[in-house]
């Protein structure tokens, strides 16, 4: 299960066998018919383990970074510890306010104006009308829209929904911060104004997770890396050398394909031969 | 699973997130439209012309005033039938949202029945109108209004926490719906009297949950009489009965839908 404490702890986020599981389609079934069906032709679905098995504390001020393959289970961990995702074995509890940067503005919609999302985004979030009213002017300005505030959000570019989701998502002052992927939308002013507010976040001493294939970024913001291999953490602690740990794997493994694309090869080569 | 008292202490949490897509729902409703606002109010008053119009002819019902008679049975049955079939898809057509950031899901339906109670208001001010209009006149009873809509809240609540859950998992409500939907328009005594399908029909409709507060609704707008307790206890049990089943439901399948939806 999932559970979120307001009451300080040592902890920011605590995992404990930790197991999430999804479950890959083999054939779509969504109606009776064919759930019955199912009944008799067996699964229409394999289960598959994202994360299995998890064992986890961040503590407060920690700012780990998450290394690791694709699909290796790095969106699935932030996801987990959000609460999006429910896990199916072991817990996740999160002390403190947790602020997700990913999916920005994801629930943004369409027919409505900039001010009346931030509204929409900020309750979403979890935050009063009051709260929200004290902030809306310095969100707005942060987000640098200026009179498109009033206007539908139809008529924004990609660029200022960004930002407005930007804006309204780092306004509420966190204790966690889990970003997938350093910030990098808006033009270079915003990116430069985004990355100094991120940077005073780390240095007041937040907790942060941050997954990234951008190996400079984790050595220079993180003081503890975590690299993930199919859903189990294959090595945890000081950030250069998990990073230097999981380049080495990756070498390896480049190396074992090779070698085998290379014997590949070298047979074709030797069965097209003329004898 | 999750307990129910978590679901509910998360629901007042967020209230300002229910109110916020209470008011959502009706600005997007009619936006758009030339008449806007207008259409909670046109809609069931066109609803009702075209009713009246066929079963006056048809059905023969001696009432002093037809009109009433159907309005009166459609307010409660529209908020019924609006409230389940409107949030019958609102968990699977919000999993964009649902699969990016966490959010109690109860809002999701709660917040569309919420909606619906706002328009019974306007309904009630519809009927105000033309029972003012056609010298018919509104009994003292319709005080006893909100304990009916308290009744209609519960009931409408379970019924869409219950159908919500099921169409994650099984898609094919969307189509059974609509087909149950009026097959139990038919067996709710809306354009007719109870009392006209004879003693055994008497008992088929007792049998509906949405039987007590269209008839509850109908004696303490339009006959002006105080409905009986059976009308009250058995409405009010069977509205906590489907409340219960729905939360029960949901509670125990909220940790799914993102996996489903």
């Amino acid at each position: 299960m999932h559970e979120r404490r307001t009451t300080a702890g040592e902890f920011a986020i605590e995992a404990r066998e930790l197991g999430i599981r999804y479950r890959r389609y083999l054939r779509q079934v969504n109606t009776l018919k064919e759930s019955v069906v199912g009944l008799f032709k067996g699964n229409h679905f394999e289960s598959f383990w994202a994360l299995r098995g998890l064992d986890l504390t961040i503590r407060k001020g920690e700012r780990v970074g998450v290394v690791g393959p694709n699909g290796a289970g790095k969106t699935t961990l932030l996801k987990a510890f959000s609460g999006v995702l429910p896990p199916a074995e072991g817990s996740v509890v999160v002390c403190g306010r947790i602020a997700p940067l990913f999916g920005l503005g994801g629930g943004f919609r369409n027919d409505l104006t900039g001010r009346e999302n931030i509204y929409l985004n900020g309750a979403i979030l979890g935050m009063s009308r009051r709260d929200l009213e004290g902030r809306v002017d310095r969100i707005v300005e942060f987000a640098g829209v200026g009179d498109f505030i009033e206007a539908p959000l139809h008529t924004y570019s990609s660029g200022m929904r960004a930002r407005l989701g930007f804006s309204v998502a780092t306004d509420i002052s966190p204790e966690i911060l889990l970003l997938d992927e350093v910030f990098s939308a808006g033009d270079a002013e915003f990116r430069a104004k985004a990355t100094a507010r991120l940077e005073t976040f780390f240095k007041e001493g937040k907790t942060v997770v941050v997954v990234s294939h951008a190996m400079d970024q984790i050595k220079r913001l993180c003081n503890r890396a975590l690299y993930i291999e199919s859903g189990r953490v294959a090595a945890d602690g000081e950030p250069n050398e998990v990073i230097d740990h999981y380049l080495e794997a990756v070498r390896k493994k480049k190396e074992i394909s090779q070698r085998s694309a290379a014997d590949d090869a070298g047979r074709k080569v030797a069965r097209d031969a003329p004898s | 699973m999750r307990s129910i008292t978590r679901s509910l202490r998360e629901l007042v949490q967020y209230r300002e997130l229910l109110r916020y897509f209470i008011v959502l729902d009706l600005k997007v409703r009619y936006r758009g439209s030339v008449l806007g606002f207008l259409w909670t109010l046109l809609n069931p008053l066109l609803l009702m012309l075209v009713m009246w119009a066929v079963f006056s002819r048809f059905a023969r019902i001696q009432e002093d005033s037809y009109a009433l008679f159907l309005l009166s049975g459609l307010m409660a049955w529209l908020f019924f039938q609006q409230s389940v079939g409107r949030s019958l898809t609102s968990i699977v057509s919000n999993r964009g949202l649902i699969q990016l950031i966490y959010l109690p899901k109860v809002v999701f339906p709660i917040s569309i029945v919420g909606s619906n109670l706002l328009n019974v208001f306007f309904f009630f001010i519809a009927y105000l109108l033309i029972a003012v209009f056609t010298n018919h006149g509104v009994p003292w009873t319709v005080v006893m209004l909100p304990a009916v809509l308290l009744m209609l809240f519960l009931l409408c609540s379970g019924a869409a926490l219950l159908m919500c859950s099921l169409t994650v998992f099984f898609r094919d409500f969307t189509h059974l719906t609509p087909v149950l939907m009026r097959a139990l328009f038919y067996l709710t005594p809306i354009f007719y009297r109870p009392d006209m399908l004879g003693p055994k029909g008497a008992v088929l409709l007792r049998a509906s949950p949405v039987y007590y507060p269209v008839v509850a609704t109908r004696e303490i707008l339009y006959y002006g009489t105080i409905p009986g307790a059976d009308i009250w206890l058995t409405g009010f049990a069977y509205a906590l009965l489907l409340l219960a089943i729905g939360l029960v439901v949901f509670v125990a399948t909220e940790d799914r839908f993102v996996y489903y939806a």
